[in-house]
């Protein structure tokens, strides 16, 4: 079921008031009930994987909790196999299959093992990750393991932020379900507020965008470096608003329901540098990464040449984690670099700030980075959104070459152009205010109705409608 | 709990205001727009009153000069053609037209390209503005969907997306139209053509087959002459022929003419009559409007309602 979708809007209505009036020990029941509801409105079949790994976590989680010395460790690499087993399977295993035949025919060899025709489950990457943790938290000690079958459920499954997140910590949800949430009229006003933002950023910004970044990378060989150049800046902005916007509504509906999920985004094109942006960018996953994977393999208390390789490491599995393409693993390493290619030039870096003086402007020292960070950013985004690794290549190579003119459909460039500057300004705002809340907070009530009115209006006369997928459901 | 209450009622109310207010507004400035296709369906819609009328896509919109035809035949007309639009939006259109005027003719193109097009329907969105007017609109813009009803009850709604194209043409005017015609320059690049070299049989969907017979059936039980006419492609794609043949097969048993210039002597692989692959330049559209108006005129003339080419 899709968030932009009426079918979703009639589920709401019909799920949160039932939440509200059911007494607290049922309620579980019937979170549990609407998830599996919800995500059984895309492939009902699906729902056993999750099923699958839901009860192997169970009871890894108890017996992780029960069990002292070697055992532990080996539990939780039970638990972690069949996580990681059944992403292999589902997400990786064609990838890896097609890429042996390709290799074994290079060296005159026929690979005779089938690809599977499967589907990948919506949002596999996102559960199984939430999954992970819980293991690896009760493993830590940092999390008590939930002897409650339907409870743990529904950690994994809790519809809000099922299918793309914001990936969830143990410590954060686990105990909320517990908690007894009373209907609270300025809490649930403001998650309808966030809800209605996200879906504004969704239907309004980043599908319209779509149309024109669908049009030219759809058919990049076709289009000018030009065309190619305002698709991508138009693709930074759209997964963006499809991403973000996502997670608003997430985040919004579990705050009616009077549950808080963590903040996935904080206005990441306004970072300074790629380090920034990775902390406001998908902030679930990034802590994600930090603490399981980064931290584990030594993080920064290692050698230098071996921090590097760390954040190398880390960055090419995020990519790997977006999905089974080369294109992902590439972005993901274009990122990796970034990072440490910053942290190799950073006293050249200042050496020459302070040569030109720039350093005595912080404003427009500012402005510089953001705006490099931004090109930086997009020009990874290429390599995220490009159709195959030989259109991304063919893409960067027609872009610095610029030439050729602008494929101009005007309607979709005025709606792309004024939903960008719409947002730049909000953010823009929250970003010198330094708020996290939501984008129309003001103390004058009518004003702020009369703005949430205004967002309304401008879905309905300018959203697209046509129940797109959010661009992360594919991971 | 009064105050917010009131303040509940306050925020519906001003949306409520506001939806009708700008909803009325959007519906004054469409109904005044200048934009091509906003102002074709009005005309199509409302006041077409022509002898021959024309219906299809853009290989209709730019291949069928009304004023030889006019010339030709002795008989009015008027195109009615619409990019980017199947043969449910050719329905409708003929429905709607059929509700007041009773022409001599009507040609619906037949596009290969767009009858297998998987977003046809998501084209037939520009019909929004009209969803009350018909039943058959509703239908064709929901589906079987109530959830996608209750989207309508907005008065926003119905301009959804439309809303530059419409204050965009008050600015100015893209190109002057011909009774309908849209004349296309320059020539097509031989060496820019790419077939698509697809083995299988492309099916025709269902819902194509569907409008196709509806067109038939309401144009046979009103008395009205249907010509189905495939216009010149430079170059087809493998899949061309066989899904041209399952339109030919529907046409014969309904006993509709079928007029197939998709492999025309005059107009195959011959660049200098195209704009791109599947669209003829202006000197094409002359050429080939000239063509047909003495195939209808000899059929016309003769009674012969079976011919081929």
């Amino acid at each position: 079921m899709l968030f932009n979708s009426i079918h979703f809007f009639i589920f709401f209505i019909v799920v949160t008031p039932l939440y509200f009036l059911l007494p607290h020990k049922f309620r579980w029941m019937l979170l549990l009930g609407a998830s599996c509801y919800f995500y059984m409105a895309f492939v009902p079949i699906y729902i056993l994987i999750l099923g699958f790994t839901i009860v192997i976590d169970y009871f890894a989680g108890i017996l992780l909790e029960n069990t002292e010395g070697k055992k532990r460790k080996y539990w939780l690499i039970a638990s972690l196999v069949a996580n990681i087993g059944v992403l292999a399977i589902f997400k990786y295993y064609n990838f890896l299959n097609t890429n042996l035949s390709e290799l074994l025919n290079s060296f005159g060899y026929q690979n005779t093992i089938p690809n599977l025709s499967i589907l990948l489950p919506i949002g596999l990457s996102f559960h199984t990750f939430q999954a992970m943790s819980y293991t690896i938290e009760v493993y830590r000690g940092n999390q008590k393991a939930e002897r409650h079958f339907g409870i743990y459920s529904l950690y994994v499954m809790f519809y809000p932020q099922l299918v793309a997140g914001p990936i969830e910590r143990p410590q954060n949800l686990i105990h909320q379900f517990h908690e007894k949430h009373y209907f609270d009229y300025e809490r649930v006003l403001e998650g309808l507020k966030l809800m209605l933002w996200g879906l504004f950023m969704k239907l309004v910004i980043a599908d319209r965008l779509s149309l024109y970044v669908n049009a030219v990378y759809n058919n990049a060989g076709q289009h000018s470096g030009k065309s190619l150049a305002l698709a991508t800046v138009f693709f930074a902005f759209q997964i963006y608003c499809d991403f973000a916007g996502y997670s608003n509504i997430a985040i919004g509906a579990a705050r009616v329901m009077g549950f808080k999920l963590m903040t996935n985004f904080n206005r990441p094109y306004f970072s300074r540098s790629i380090n920034e942006f990775w902390k406001r960018w998908h902030i679930s996953l990034s802590t994600w990464f930090k603490d399981y994977l980064y931290i584990t393999l030594g993080g920064n208390r290692v050698s230098i040449p071996r921090w590097y390789l760390n954040l190398f490491i880390v960055f090419v599995i995020s990519g790997l984690w977006h999905g089974a393409n080369w294109t992902f693993i590439i972005w993901g390493a274009v990122n990796g670099f970034y990072l440490v290619f910053a942290i190799v030039t950073e006293k050249p870096r200042k050496r020459f700030n302070q040569l030109i003086g720039l350093d005595r402007l912080p404003k427009l020292h500012n402005a510089i980075q953001i705006l490099i960070t931004f090109l930086l950013a997009s020009f990874a985004w290429i390599f995220f959104r490009a159709n195959n690794t030989q259109d991304a290549f063919m893409i960067v190579n027609k872009i610095l070459l610029m030439g050729g003119s602008v494929y101009i459909d005007l309607d979709t460039i005025l709606y792309s152009i004024a939903g960008i500057a719409f947002l730049v300004m909000i953010e823009f705002r929250r970003e010198h205010d330094n708020h996290m809340g939501l984008p129309f907070k003001t103390n004058h009530w009518f004003k702020e109705q009369l703005a949430y009115t205004s967002l309304i209006i401008l879905i309905l006369m300018t959203g697209v409608f046509d129940g797109s997928q959010f661009i992360y459901f594919q991971f | 709990m009064k105050k917010r209450f009131f303040r509940i009622v306050i925020f519906i109310s001003i949306i409520v205001t506001a939806d009708v207010v700008i909803g009325e507004i959007c519906k004054e400035l469409y109904l005044n727009s200048n934009n091509l296709a906003i102002a074709k369906i009005r005309y199509t819609f409302d006041s077409s009153n022509q002898d021959i009328l024309i219906y299809g896509s853009s290989r209709a919109e730019h291949h069928y000069v009304p004023d030889i035809l006019t010339q030709q035949t002795g008989m009015s007309c008027y195109n009615c053609g619409i990019g980017g639009q199947g043969l449910a939006f050719s329905f409708i259109q003929i429905e709607e037209m059929l509700k007041r005027q009773k022409p001599k003719l009507i040609i619906l193109d037949i596009s290969p390209n767009i009858l297998t097009d998987s977003k046809s329907d998501e084209k037939l969105n520009v019909l929004k503005p009209y969803f009350y007017r018909d039943t058959i609109i509703q239908h064709a813009l929901t589906g079987v969907s109530e959830f996608e009803k209750l989207k309508y009850f907005s008065t926003v709604y119905p301009y959804n997306g439309s809303i530059i194209s419409i204050l965009t043409s008050f600015i100015y005017f893209k190109k002057d139209m011909y009774k309908g015609y849209l004349p296309l320059d320059g020539k097509l690049i031989p060496s820019s053509v790419k077939i698509l070299n697809v083995v299988t049989q492309l099916k025709v969907p269902d819902r194509q087959i569907y409008y196709l017979n509806r067109i038939i059936k309401i144009c046979k039980s009103t008395n009205v002459e249907l010509k189905l006419v495939v216009s010149p492609i430079y170059l087809k794609n493998n899949t061309d022929d066989y899904i041209l043949e399952q339109i030919r097969r529907i046409a014969a048993s309904n006993k509709v003419d079928f007029i197939d210039f998709s492999t025309d002597a005059k107009f195959f692989k011959d660049a200098p009559f195209f704009k791109d692959n599947l669209h003829l330049n202006s000197e094409g559209a002359t050429e080939f409007s000239n063509k047909l108006a003495a195939e209808i005129g000899q059929v016309i003339s003769s009674g012969n309602t079976m011919a081929r080419l």
